[in-house]
């Protein structure tokens, strides 16, 4: 509901007066119906930590993943076969996204592999045709290929820089051009998408990589409302991941001060919770659960008192280079 | 055994003094609510303003010179650059002189050279301010609307070919600011609208992020970063009386001269990060804590489009 507020030059005095009245009375309405609305939306919460949630299932989904030759994508590609879906595998790299599909064929999934630089606009709308041919419409789209360069801004080159957008985000936008129209028009389909705990905070030895996550944030939290709004109602959902370090090898120095409170996160944990996110229809979900939260939290401190904190947790990336 | 010890007592001697600077920081901050801290005097100092053609650029690039600095202009159109240049010399203090360079900052190479020339020219920039990346009513109107991979370079990459440039000569002199604006005035409803969020949020975390590097583990560095949030939709008085608009943002519209009369403020006082209008930073930070559905809720009573988190 939006609050109406009509001119008063081309009204009589007893007409603004009762528009006065009628505009404010809108407005306590609407503050009330907001004061409830949130209490429900807090308690819902509340209730869906302790208890979970129904988790839809994904069988005879058509999925397709991006970055399958090793690490999280591999993970969420043998997790998703597991579960009955059809996976899609996309990979630069042709032997290892190979490898993955003849893994999931042994399992007895519906596995097809492309070799596919998503960076590239033509090759992914080309790509995502034979795909539409060869499987079918696809129905979750999983957007994880991603790079992860550690050293100080100046040391990135420019070269390095534009790849870590081309990769990190454009190539977002290409898969969102290939295939969210066929979800929308179908009414149904999924979008997930790899941010980082580096879309989140800023960090050392991450600016063009923690700038990449940032945007891929932004434009999952843009689309969300953009089809929020469609007068369509339309049934897509979006998901956000925000992953702390994951063990996959993908930044080659991490290190933490105190394992016992913040440790790297398994490969196969980090596909599971992604997974379980994707299929209870969460929008934004960090590995572990409680870190995005606890960034909320932690704003409220002044900035000082923030980085304090943040220099005795003492978890972060070395630069690779040094 | 004693090296277990000693981690002991070195980890409690941290909490001690973790849990001491917390509150003098909180004490601190408390103070600064009340008794701002000083403004600096940026006299002799070397501003870049890129995008001072018109708007806000042109309002940072005389308000700068007025205020005693040495100001550069880069814009891609040269005749309203060159204006700019011309009007802040003469409104400058003192003896201050304002260059003007074309440049479009979306070419690295371009931007290195002009860079280079500038350096030639007048010296080592020491502050750099880019107001390209703000939703403005010529981003609105434009026909056809602006591909991502051209919203991106002009929002995002832009600000990385800047930094290369000039960021080792300040982090040499261990002396100078970077300015970064955001805005996501006027997002809700334009046809670019993921495009043009996705390089805001960027923005936000290459300002964050760069902070993180240039402090050092110390609580602020020698070159200092502001990140400004401006709500309101920048209109100057020209542009609303020529192009019909509908402002659907919640937060109205600022003046440039306003809008930056209040960025020069936060700089000179060394924030880091600053709304306009100010207190719209700690209400963001505070309905963040509420669960999606509730900012939903509140998103739609107040149609304020994307925010940040």
């Amino acid at each position: 509901m939006y609050i109406v507020v009509c001119c008063r030059n081309n009204l009589d005095s007893g007409g603004s007066m009762f528009l006065k009245v009628y505009s404010i009375t809108i407005l306590l309405l609407d503050l009330l119906s907001l004061i409830v609305k949130v209490i429900f939306a807090i308690l819902e919460s509340i209730f869906q930590t302790f208890t979970g949630g129904a988790e839809k299932s994904v069988v005879n989904e058509i999925v397709l993943v991006t970055g399958t030759g090793h690490g999280i994508g591999k993970e969420l590609a043998h997790q998703y076969a597991s579960l009955g879906a059809i996976v899609v595998c996309w990979d630069i790299n042709q032997e290892q996204n190979d490898e993955t599909v003849q893994e999931l064929r042994k399992i007895g999934c519906k596995a097809y592999g492309y070799k596919c630089d998503v960076a590239d606009r033509d090759s992914v709308l080309a790509l995502a045709l034979k795909v539409k041919e060869e499987v079918g419409d696809v129905t979750i789209l999983v957007n994880n290929a991603g790079i992860m360069p550690c050293h100080p801004l100046l040391q990135h080159n420019h070269q390095e820089i534009r790849k870590i957008f081309d990769i990190n985000v454009l190539a977002h936008f290409w898969m969102l051009e290939a295939f969210l129209p066929s979800m929308i028009q179908n009414n149904r389909g999924h979008v997930v998408a790899l941010s980082s705990m580096a879309g989140v905070m800023g960090l050392r030895n991450l600016v063009p990589y923690c700038a990449s996550k940032y945007a891929v944030r932004g434009l999952m939290d843009a689309l969300n409302e953009e089809l929020r709004e469609d007068a369509r109602q339309i049934e897509v959902k979006f998901t956000s991941i925000f992953p702390f370090i994951v063990d996959t090898g993908l930044c080659k120095k991490p290190y933490t001060r105190f394992p016992f409170l913040l440790n790297f996160v398994p490969a196969k944990k980090a596909a599971k919770a992604i997974i379980t996110a994707q299929r209870r229809n969460y929008s934004e979900v960090s590995i572990p659960g409680i870190l995005l939260h606890l960034n909320s939290v932690l704003r409220l401190l002044p900035l000082k008192a923030a980085q304090h904190l943040k220099d005795f947790i003492d978890s972060g990336v070395d630069s690779d280079t040094t | 055994m004693l090296l277990r010890v000693y981690s002991l007592l070195v980890l409690i001697y941290d909490v001690l003094s973790l849990i001491f600077l917390i509150i003098k920081a909180s004490l601190e901050a408390f103070y600064h609510v009340f008794f701002p801290p000083h403004q600096k005097s940026v006299g002799g100092e070397i501003v870049l303003v890129a995008g001072a053609g018109c708007g806000i650029g042109r309002e940072l690039a005389i308000q700068f010179s007025i205020l005693g600095a040495t100001v550069i202009c880069w814009d891609i159109q040269a005749g309203s650059n060159e204006e700019t240049a011309i009007k802040a010399e003469s409104l400058g203090y003192g003896a201050v002189k304002a260059y003007a360079y074309t440049c479009d900052i979306t070419k690295r190479d371009q931007v290195h050279k002009t860079a280079q020339r500038v350096k030639k020219d007048v010296g080592n920039v020491t502050v750099i301010i880019n107001c390209c990346n703000l939703p403005s009513p010529r981003v609105r109107t434009r026909h056809p609307a602006p591909d991502v991979c051209k919203t991106l370079d002009v929002g995002v990459m832009s600000h990385f070919w800047i930094l290369q440039a000039f960021l080792p000569s300040m982090q040499q002199k261990k002396h100078g600011h970077i300015v970064m604006l955001t805005s996501v005035a006027g997002l809700a409803g334009i046809s670019n609208l993921v495009p043009l969020s996705a390089t805001q949020f960027a923005v936000q975390g290459l300002a964050e992020s760069l902070n993180e590097e240039l402090r050092n583990y110390r609580s602020s560095g020698d070159v200092k970063l502001t990140l400004v949030h401006i709500y309101p939709f920048i209109v100057d008085n020209e542009m609303s009386t020529n192009v019909q608009l509908r402002i659907p943002s919640y937060f109205g519209t600022i003046e440039p001269v306003a809008a930056a009369r209040k960025i020069i403020d936060a700089m000179r006082r060394d924030y880091v990060e600053v709304s306009i209008p100010g207190y719209l930073l700690y209400v963001g930070k505070v309905v963040s804590l509420l669960p999606r559905k509730a900012i939903i809720a509140m998103r739609e009573l107040l149609d304020t489009g994307v925010d940040f988190g």
